[in-house]
């Protein structure tokens, strides 16, 4: 009995004295960034920009010799309920037959990196910490809803490939540099076509293939001025909208009638 | 310079959207056809989600149409008592049309009703219009004058039940033929963002055997009603109408279409309705080659409206 007892509070003290280390080694590793801006405004002449990440790395020991940590940052746009369709050939013509429906899909997904991804972790570590696009692939199947396809593999497959053609996914090697000896920048590109809504930018700090520390920071992308107004109208009172959008075309076509007749 | 478009959600450039209103506009004052069949796949070329396309360009047709009929209300040209019964059919047809546009949405299948449905009139249109051109250039070259058409027969319109007397247009007929036709307009302008006076101004002239003088501006008339009702039930509907693509496209289009009517004036015109032929049967044959052949992605993906 004694003796068990003596065992158990043996295991208790090292697990103890395991989550301590785990703290101090935590401590010990610092990750500060910060974006160029964290509102990207959608205006009239919107046509895409490009978003500046910099943070500082320290830890102990930083000024020994020993290799620089890997630094991996991920840029996540909002989640949002997609239809995948797929054609088949049907009397000659293509037509979009099956179809399959995804509760959650991400829609922008950048992975920046200072050297490739499996180079700097095992695949293990990369999808415990859900980095990358074969783990994103992976979420996309865990769906509540069930799938209506045979296949649900290849329609995630093709949300991925389709988005990445679009440019709102992509993976940048190279894509994080370390323009001084604590200091990391990245800059990932946002689409012309790129979602609204709130962006999470997870950085994190691989160190031997482990991870030693992250940092989450976040992003909103928004219509501004006459574009929010002009959507918002659209999606919450459309019938106003179709009226104005009517009397609008009405007086262009007046105005038109009236320059042509003063001519 | 590229333009945000807020409900298509993508940005183009604002001197390519200026550009393909000015030269339909050019095209539509130079013939006086209207613009939506040529301006519509335009738009899908370029990238516009088709159902955003057709609604747009739904607007935009109540500018151009606008400033059509008030021209034809100055010369007296509108027989406000047939446009009526025109428009009654319409709206029969555009509630009908906006419907089977939100249901062909929710299946997945309103590009292919779309494309389709160009196919079919490009298709029908171009060669209409090419056979035209091709017999008045034979009968130009030939020198014998174009055959006069036969008038006042009486055809089977005239056995219909509920007759009207249409004072403008000279015309004592049942009500029936003109609201099938504006049926028919109204699904039209619904699913292809058609003003339909292509299918107007025939039916008019050969079923009803209305005057010419009035059948351009009381179809104009009817044309207005029925885009504004379609721009309205699209917006309440399925959200599609983009009023900045729309104002860009009646910017470019007013322009183009001062500049070709004054080109048409000027110009000598059967062999240039020969060119437009070739180019309309160049769209239908570009959207029958895209649902043909087969596709590099066979998916697609889209937000997933109405799905369960």
């Amino acid at each position: 009995m004694s003796r068990a007892f003596h065992s158990y509070a043996a295991v208790i003290a090292v697990n103890l004295l395991c989550a301590l280390w785990l703290i101090g080694s935590a401590h010990a590793q610092s990750v500060e960034a910060d974006l160029g801006t964290h509102n990207v405004d959608v205006k009239v002449d919107f046509a895409g920009t490009n978003v500046l990440l910099f943070g500082s790395l320290f830890y102990e020991g930083f000024e020994q010799k020993g290799p620089r940590p890997d630094v991996i940052i991920a840029v996540r746009g909002p989640e949002r309920k997609m239809r995948v369709r797929r054609k088949t050939r049907v009397a000659g013509i293509w037509v979009n037959s099956e179809s399959s429906t995804f509760d959650a899909v991400p829609g922008y997904y950048a992975l920046l990196s200072n050297r490739p991804v499996a180079d700097i972790t095992s695949s293990y570590e990369l999808h415990d910490q859900s980095i990358g696009f074969s783990d994103l692939q992976a979420n996309l199947l865990m769906s509540p809803a069930g799938f209506s396809s045979a296949s649900p593999r290849e329609y995630a497959a093709a949300i991925v490939r389709i988005l990445k053609q679009d440019d709102l996914y992509k993976e940048q090697i190279g894509g994080v540099k370390f323009p001084g000896k604590h200091l990391f920048r990245a800059e990932f590109a946002l689409p012309a076509n790129v979602p609204l809504g709130k962006y999470i930018a997870d950085i994190f700090i691989f160190r031997d293939g482990k991870l030693a520390d992250d940092y989450t920071t976040e992003l909103n992308i928004e219509k501004r001025g006459i574009e929010r107004f002009i959507y918002t109208l659209a999606h919450e009172w459309p019938f106003v909208y179709g009226i104005l959008s009517v009397i609008l075309a009405i007086f262009a076509g007046l105005g038109a009638a009236a320059i042509f007749r003063k001519k | 310079m590229q333009i945000y478009l807020p409900i298509a959600e993508q940005s183009l450039n604002i001197f390519l959207v200026l550009g393909m209103g000015g030269v339909v506009g050019f095209l539509s004052g130079m013939f006086g056809v209207g613009g939506g069949f040529l301006m519509t796949p335009l738009l899908i070329f370029s990238g516009i989600p088709p159902v955003v396309a057709i609604a747009t360009e739904a607007n935009q047709i109540v500018a151009s149409s606008v400033s059509g009929s008030i021209a034809q209300w100055r010369r007296k040209n509108v027989d406000v008592r047939m446009g009526l019964v025109l428009l009654a059919g319409g709206v029969v047809g555009s509630v009908a049309g906006v419907q089977i546009v939100s249901y062909l949405r929710k299946l997945g299948q309103v590009d292919l009703a779309i494309s389709l449905s160009y196919v079919c009139f490009l298709g029908a249109i171009g060669a209409l219009m090419l056979i035209e051109s091709i017999r008045t250039y034979q009968r130009a070259r030939s020198g014998n004058p174009v055959p006069a058409r036969r008038s006042g027969q009486h055809n089977w319109i005239h056995k219909l039940p509920l007759k009207m007397r249409f004072k403008r247009s000279k015309l004592y007929i049942s009500a029936i033929p003109p609201v099938l036709v504006g049926v028919v307009v109204g699904l039209l302008a619904a699913i292809m963002g058609v003003g339909g006076g292509f299918i107007m101004v025939p039916a008019m002239i050969y079923l009803l055997r209305m005057p010419t003088s009035v059948v351009i501006g009381t179809s104009l008339f009817q044309i207005v009603f029925v885009t504004a009702l379609v721009t309205v039930l699209h917006s309440t509907q399925n959200q599609t109408v983009d009023v900045v693509l729309a104002l860009m496209l009646m910017i470019g289009g007013v322009i183009g279409a001062q500049i070709g009517a004054l080109a048409g004036q000027k110009l000598k015109g059967e062999e240039l309705r020969g060119l437009l032929a070739l180019m309309v049967l160049a769209m239908c044959a570009k959207i029958a080659y895209g649902l043909i052949v087969e596709p590099s992605e066979l998916f697609s993906i889209s937000s997933a409206i109405g799905a369960h």
